[in-house]
């Protein structure tokens, strides 16, 4: 067989781009749909507690039953696309999930309109924090910005702080699960 | 231990190989799935994983979902084997060059 250096240098490089893009590939697999969908209900609900002067329980709870049954239909589906073992440490991950939105909504009880957002927020933070030590930066990233809006609009723009939760931070969930899911392919 | 596999070599079913070995123990993928991410067709894998499997690479699991036959890949031990002694011996003739 005849091979040039080059030719060798060039497949050893594409063969370890391949594993990477792959693994990479996969997570995207298993986040993008859901990035979108609750970038979508957070849009609806702090859009929604912006007209409405305040974010409000009866609104943002039939939008966080939609979201887990609709994120169970898409793990669902995409188990079939890739079925892992790590799907029991996921439904684990929404378990804990769940008992931490829990404990602060019996400690934050009775809500506000000022609490709540916040309440909101840092549920979010919990999430895409503890499943980016799995996933991946960009979640962590991605929590820790949703946070810094918080904050930002509760120290500085509490009259605007929902419509902004709701156009940046739910533009940056659904920017970032169309982005994976378009770039985090493998390459040719 | 280093062994150039011609099996192996070929530009597809390399690239199949490595897509496959990005999965941890116990996960499988889907033919269709595969097919999309390498931009294969479904005629080409099918091709190329015939010969992985006849190999004892790439492990072939047909079942049904309802109606819908599924079909799930993964890479054997073997496989991984093979494929890690082939890219050492790329790296072993770019060496000696």
């Amino acid at each position: 067989m005849k091979t040039s250096p080059d030719d060798i240098k060039k497949t050893l490089v594409d063969l370890d781009r391949i594993v990477a893009d792959t693994r990479r590939a996969i997570v995207a697999l298993h986040t993008a749909d859901h990035l979108i969908l609750w970038g979508l209900i957070w849009m609806i609900g702090f859009g929604v507690g912006q007209f409405t002067g305040g974010s409000i329980p009866w609104v943002w709870l039939p939008l966080a039953a939609v979201g887990m049954v609709g994120s169970g239909w898409i793990g669902w589906r995409k188990a079939r696309a890739v079925s892992s073992p790590l799907l029991l440490r996921i439904l684990c991950f929404f378990l804990v999930l769940i008992g931490y939105a829990m404990v602060w909504a019996v400690l934050l009880h009775p809500f506000n309109h000022h609490n709540f957002s916040v309440y909101i927020a840092s549920v979010f933070l919990f999430a895409y924090v503890v499943g980016g030590l799995w996933l991946g930066r960009i979640f962590v990233g991605m929590g820790l910005l949703i946070t810094a809006l918080a904050v930002f609009g509760v120290l500085f723009v509490p009259d605007w702080r929902d419509g902004l939760m709701a156009v940046l931070g739910g533009g940056a969930l659904i920017g970032t699960g169309v982005y994976i899911r378009r770039a985090w392919t493998v390459r040719e | 231990m280093s062994e150039f596999n011609e099996i192996i070599h070929q530009s597809a079913r390399l690239r199949i190989l490595c897509a496959l070995s990005a999965l941890d123990d116990g996960e499988r993928m889907d033919f269709r799935t595969l097919a999309e991410m390498l931009g294969l067709t479904d005629g080409n894998l099918g091709a190329h994983l015939t010969k992985l499997e006849e190999a004892r690479y790439v492990q072939v699991k047909k079942t049904f979902v309802g109606r819908k036959p599924r079909t799930s890949l993964a890479m054997t031990a073997r496989g991984r084997v093979a494929l890690a002694s082939h890219i050492q011996a790329l790296r072993d003739m770019l060496d000696s060059i």
